[in-house]
C-alpha cells in the first residue's frame, strides 16, 4: 500500500523514499512519519465516501479512481515517481550497516545455566517416568475428566501405570507439585486507588519481573532476538516484518542517551493506547 | 490493554479490564502462537462506574475516571522508569546475561 504525502500528494511506495521527501520537502511542517500515515488512513477513508465526480477531475495522477482505488492499485509492478528521487535504495541498501556495535552485548554468564541445560537435555521428561506418561496427562487434562473418571480408568487397569509412572489422578496431581524457580516473578500485588468518592481495588504484577520471567525461559531460546537487525530481500528493499527490523528499536533505545519515560494515556481515545513519550 | 471483559465463566456478573504484556524480542510468530504461552496477564485494572450517554453532564466523571486509570498505570510501570535510562542486567534464556533497557510500548 502506497502512502501519501498530506501536503503535496506525492505517493511513496518505499518508506525510504518517503521519509526522506517528508525531511527534505516539508521540513518545516512538525510532523512526524507515524503521525502522517495515520493521518493518512484518515484521509484514505474520507476519499473513498466523497463524491466520485469530484476525483474525474483532479489533474493529479495519484488521486484515486472512481472506483475508490488508485489507478495502478492492481498493478503492483508499477513504480512511482515520487519514488525515483531516492531510487538508489539498492546501492544505499548495500551500504548500510546491518549490526549495530554494543547491541545485546554479553556482559556475563548466568550461574549453574550449563548444568541445568545438560540436566533438560539428558532427561526431558523430567518428573515423569516417560514421554507416555506426560502424554497421558496431557490427555486427561485436555479432557477435563472428573477424578473419579481418572481413578476409574486406572482401576480398570485400561493404563499401565508403571510406565507411565502414576496410578492414580492423586499421585498425577503431585508430579507436576515442584517448586517453580521463576515464580517470585509472577508474585501478584493488590493496590487501591480513590477516585474521590469510592476505593477500588486492583491487582498487578511487576512489570519488570514479568519480562525477566519471558526473557529467560529456555523453550523460547530459539526465537528471541537480543539486538536490531536489519534485514533485505535479494532485491536489496529493506524488509519490516519485525520489530527488530526497523530502526525504531535502536533509535528508542541507544541513540536517545536520557529518554525520559512517560506513559499517558489517550483521553479522547478512552484510554484504548498507552503511548510512550521520550523527550 | 483489551476492552472491558465479562467473566461470565468465572464470577457471574463481574466484570474485568485486564492488561497484558509480552516481550518484542520474541518473534512474532512464536509470540502470537495462542499455545506459546509468551503473553502475561500483567494488571487487573480497577473498573471505574461507567458514565450515561450524556456526556455533558458526566464529564467531571470521565476526567475522575482518566485520572484513575493514570494513576494506576504510573504505578504499574513505575518499575521501568529508572531501568529504561540506565539497563538492568537481565538473564537471557541462552544461558548469557545482558544489559537490559526494557521500555513499553502499545
Amino acid at each position: 500500500m502506497p502512502s501519501q504525502c498530506p501536503s503535496c500528494r506525492r505517493k511513496y511506495s518505499r518508506s525510504r523514499g518517503y521519509e526522506k521527501h517528508l525531511q527534505t520537502a516539508h521540513a518545516s511542517l512538525d510532523i512526524v512519519l507515524v503521525s502522517t500515515l495515520q493521518y493518512n488512513n484518515i484521509q484514505r477513508g474520507e476519499l473513498r465516501n466523497a463524491d466520485a465526480s469530484e476525483r474525474q477531475d483532479s489533474d493529479y495522477e495519484s488521486d484515486p479512481g472512481p472506483a475508490g482505488l488508485a489507478p495502478d492499485a492492481l498493478c503492483p509492478d508499477i513504480a512511482y515517481e515520487s519514488d525515483a528521487e531516492v531510487c538508489d535504495t539498492t546501492s544505499a541498501c548495500a551500504g548500510k550497516q546491518n549490526h549495530f556495535e554494543g547491541a545485546g552485548e554479553v556482559i556475563g554468564d548466568v550461574g549453574g545455566f550449563e548444568d541445568k541445560h545438560s540436566n533438560l537435555c539428558a532427561d526431558p521428561w523430567a518428573r515423569f517416568n516417560s514421554a507416555e506418561g506426560v502424554k497421558l496427562a496431557s490427555w486427561f487434562m485436555d479432557g477435563k475428566g472428573s477424578k473419579t473418571r481418572i481413578n476409574d480408568y486406572f482401576s480398570r487397569r485400561l493404563g499401565n501405570a508403571e510406565s507411565v509412572g502414576y496410578s492414580s489422578m492423586h499421585t498425577l496431581e503431585n508430579h507436576p507439585r515442584f517448586p517453580d524457580p521463576h515464580s517470585p516473578y509472577l508474585q501478584w500485588f493488590e493496590g487501591q486507588v480513590e477516585d474521590g468518592q469510592t476505593t477500588l481495588p486492583f491487582f498487578y504484577r511487576n512489570v519488570l519481573g514479568c519480562v525477566r520471567y519471558l526473557l529467560r525461559q529456555m523453550a523460547y531460546r530459539d526465537d528471541l532476538v537480543y539486538a536490531p537487525r536489519p534485514e533485505y530481500d535479494p532485491s536489496g528493499q529493506r524488509i519490516y516484518a519485525e520489530i527488530h527490523m526497523a530502526d525504531w528499536w535502536w533509535d528508542l533505545q541507544v541513540e536517545h542517551v536520557s529518554p525520559t519515560l512517560v506513559c499517558k494515556t489517550d483521553h479522547r481515545r478512552r484510554f484504548r493506547q498507552v503511548l510512550p513519550l521520550f523527550q | 490493554m483489551p476492552d472491558q471483559t465479562n467473566l461470565t465463566n468465572f464470577a457471574r456478573d463481574k466484570k474485568a479490564w485486564p492488561v497484558y504484556i509480552t516481550i518484542g524480542n520474541l518473534l512474532s510468530a512464536r509470540r502470537n502462537s495462542p499455545g506459546s504461552m509468551a503473553v502475561l496477564l500483567l494488571a487487573l485494572l480497577p473498573v471505574p462506574p461507567k458514565p450515561s450517554k450524556s456526556s455533558k453532564a458526566d464529564r467531571p466523571l470521565r476526567k475522575i475516571n482518566a485520572d484513575t486509570l493514570q494513576d494506576v498505570f504510573e504505578l504499574i510501570v513505575a518499575p521501568l522508569q529508572d531501568v529504561a535510562h540506565v539497563g538492568i542486567p537481565i538473564h537471557c534464556a541462552d544461558g548469557k546475561v545482558r544489559l537490559c533497557f526494557p521500555i513499553p510500548s502499545a
